[in-house]
């Protein structure tokens, strides 16, 4: 970090003023200045495809206080932070990614403390296939598509780090899409706050689960404690 | 196979669009009010293809390019069925049948000659038939001729009040 700074303590020191295109590129281009405002380590990804850091393997890679960021416009097949092998990260941020944030495939496990994704081309932080991913604190906010996306028999899990405090849960609002999206996937997010995305805040789709406890949810689909489409469900546990 | 019709939730705004996105989804039997996701919603009765999947790499799913052309008689015939057993179940129809036979047995034919409370829930009764009558006319106006939003209540006749 440069001297005397620290990483995003939470989403609030993000500018956060609306899910649509405009509203979320006049976000980034603030929440550009406040991340290098702050950040020692700067990894910058131009037009290619590929992982600003990727842990392949095998055992587990510990990352801390990285931020990385892409040309902000979209293309597939970019991440910012991969996970392949086993992650940890503390402290990192996302912005401007072509396509995704941070990214946990296959049977690997993320485990991302106080990390935040802001601006990417599609979505903040996605697990696909077999991969785990816990978010513990941090955010997602201003991605074209979704903050979170667990899909194709993936989970994601959320909580606060103290397990109690709505206000140190990790936040997922203002992206373009929705905020916490399950296709073929299970998202648990514990004292988190997922509202005032553009399309619904969690969103449950073929066989997705999505599930609450304890935190403030704007809209969900299909309606809590419903089946949608190809039982998909929504779980409010209050 | 027989094609799997659902109902499908977008926003009214987005009828006129290319590709209105899918707020959600349900079975088509199962009861949803239409304010379950808040107001300015439509409902379309639609069969699964109508629907564009998300892909691989996420998304949200939407419409497909061509929707109204799925909709047609089964967006229209669907909702019709909707209205009629929001306002008047199939077995408040049956047992509406049941009552009227057993007035009939117990005080004949003609009606004038039928006690005040059996008269008066015929009366309450015929308008609940008139509505489901009404509705099927205006169903296949509907469909010669879809409207633009087939789960408007202003493209269709007004629930009895009872």
């Amino acid at each position: 970090m440069l001297p005397g700074q620290v990483p995003p303590p939470n989403a609030g020191v993000f500018q956060r003023s609306g899910s649509s295109a405009a509203a979320r590129a006049n976000d980034a281009a603030y929440n550009i200045g406040m991340l290098r405002a702050r950040y020692g380590t700067e990894i910058r990804l131009d037009g290619s495809t590929g992982f600003g850091i990727a842990g392949t393997g095998p055992g587990s890679i510990n990352i801390k206080n990285i931020l990385i960021t892409g040309p902000n416009y979209y293309f597939a097949g970019q991440a910012g932070f991969g996970a392949i092998g086993n992650m940890s990260l503390n402290g990192c941020s996302a912005w401007g990614l072509s396509d995704v944030g941070f990214a946990a495939y296959g049977t690997s496990q993320m485990s991302a403390i106080n990390c935040h994704s802001y601006a990417c081309g599609t979505r903040g932080f996605i697990a696909t296939a077999s991969a785990a991913l816990q978010l513990t604190g941090g955010s997602a906010g201003g991605n074209t598509s979704h903050g979170v996306e667990a899909s194709h028999g993936a989970r994601i899990n959320s909580d606060a780090p103290d397990q109690a405090s709505i206000s140190l849960g990790f936040q997922s609002a203002y992206n373009g899409g929705c905020g916490c999206s399950a296709q073929s996937g299970f998202i648990f997010i514990r004292h988190g706050t997922i509202v005032s995305n553009g399309s619904t805040d969690m969103f449950a789709w073929n066989m997705g689960t999505v599930a609450q406890y304890q935190g403030s949810v704007g809209t969900v689909s299909p309606y809590w404690g419903n089946e949608g489409n190809l039982n998909s469900i929504a779980i409010n546990y209050g | 196979m027989t094609t799997q019709t659902v109902q499908v939730f977008i926003r009214s705004e987005e009828l006129g669009g290319a590709n209105p996105l899918v707020i959600a989804c349900y079975p088509e039997s199962r009861p949803v009010p239409i304010d379950t996701h808040g107001p300015g919603m439509s409902v379309l009765m639609l069969p699964v293809e109508a629907i564009q999947q998300p892909s691989l790499d996420g998304g949200v799913p939407k419409l497909v390019d061509n929707w109204q052309d799925f909709g047609g008689t089964t967006a229209v015939s669907s909702e019709a069925a909707r209205r009629i057993e929001q306002s008047f179940t199939a077995s408040e129809q049956i047992a509406s049948n049941r009552q009227m036979i057993e007035y009939i047995q117990k005080y004949g034919a003609d009606t004038a000659k039928w006690p005040p409370d059996a008269r008066q829930h015929k009366a309450e009764l015929d308008e609940k038939w008139k509505y489901v009558d009404a509705v099927k006319v205006q169903a296949r106006a509907h469909i010669t001729a879809r409207p633009h939003d087939p789960s408007s209540d202003k493209v269709w006749p007004t629930r009895p009040s009872t």
